[in-house]
């Protein structure tokens, strides 16, 4: 493994100009990779986009605003604040989740019959 | 700037830091081994770490820098070098800076090496050992890839190569112990023989 031959001043400069070139296109190379990486990324899992779509359609922005909504008191008409509770009313209200009732045919083949049940869903998570 | 775009660049510039991260591991190790062929001399490995290790720490600093300024993760600076500061994901961010926190440890000292004194700069350079593993972690836990079938194999490619050149560098420590001390250049070809446990 270890090797008494020590190298000369030609192996050593014609050593430095491959580290340079070799740094070199790890360089590029690794710009390119994050470059493709990302790409990837964007490509590889749209089921999980930033901004995740409810199944209704509806995003979570929607949810986000209303979350952050419910952080400031509430103020009745008497004057007083609500400090809890607050949160899960407006939670409830948000518009981007409200997921509209499916309505399943009433008829379906084979002589079965039957309700839906709302479609909801979708998860902020990246 | 989109902050999807910025989304992206985080995860590209965190993946090319674990590879790269991978690689100046492996040649620190190859090096210790004193590794080389014909082709390939010791200083090539050891500028290669040096320079891939500089590298590692302008991607790194992509990566973090596009995550500290995204809006939707709203980390702040101070996160980027506090660890488990960050409400945001606290564990597996906060294992994320440790790992950059004993990078940038590895590589100021590794700058200062001469005036720093080479046995303290060996008992920080151990830190490799573990900050590897910790970003490793950060990855596997926070990254938005990691479920992928692409980022398991690279993960597990990082794993493959670390962990072999870890032990091909025990094996050859051992051997070393086992073997007979070497004896001095001074030593006549008899002494040599005596010390090599062989009488001609």
């Amino acid at each position: 493994m270890d090797s008494l031959r020590i190298p000369s001043p030609t192996d050593r400069e014609v050593g430095l100009r491959r580290l340079r070139d070799l740094t070199l296109s790890v360089a590029v190379a690794g710009t390119a990779g994050a470059i493709a990486f990302g790409a990837i990324a964007a490509f590889s899992n749209p089921g999980q986009p930033r901004n995740a779509t409810s199944a209704t359609g509806g995003t979570l922005d929607g949810l986000q605003g209303a979350v952050g909504a419910a952080a400031t008191p509430l103020s009745g008409d008497d004057g007083t604040t609500l400090e809890d509770g607050g949160g899960q009313a407006a939670v409830g209200q948000a518009p981007a989740f409200q997921a509209p009732a499916f309505q399943a045919p009433q008829q379906l083949p084979f002589g079965f019959s039957g309700g839906g049940h709302a479609a909801s869903g979708g998860s902020a998570v990246r | 700037m989109n902050d999807t775009v910025l989304w992206y660049a985080t995860r590209g510039a965190g993946i090319v830091s674990l590879l790269l991260f991978t690689a100046v591991v492996v040649l620190g190790i190859l090096q210790t081994l004193r590794w080389q062929t014909a082709s390939w001399p010791r200083f090539l490995t050891a500028g290669l770490h040096r320079n891939l290790a500089l590298l590692s720490v302008a991607f790194l600093a992509v990566h973090i820098v596009t995550a500290v300024v995204d809006p939707y993760t709203a980390l702040g600076p101070l996160a980027a070098l506090v660890p488990f500061s960050s409400p945001y994901r606290r564990l597996w961010l906060g294992l994320g800076v440790v790992a950059f926190d004993l990078l940038l440890a590895l590589v100021l000292t590794s700058l200062v090496r001469v005036r720093l004194g080479h046995r303290a700069w060996r008992a920080v350079h151990w830190l490799a050992y573990a900050a590897w593993p910790v970003a490793l972690l950060h990855g596997a836990g926070t990254g938005s890839d990691t479920g992928a079938l692409w980022m398991r194999l690279l993960d597990a490619t990082c794993v493959v190569l670390v962990v072999g050149a870890t032990t091909m560098r025990l094996t050859f420590e051992r051997q070393a112990l086992d073997r007979p001390p070497a004896a001095p250049a001074w030593v006549g070809s008899t002494g040599r023989a005596r010390a090599n446990g062989r009488e001609d």
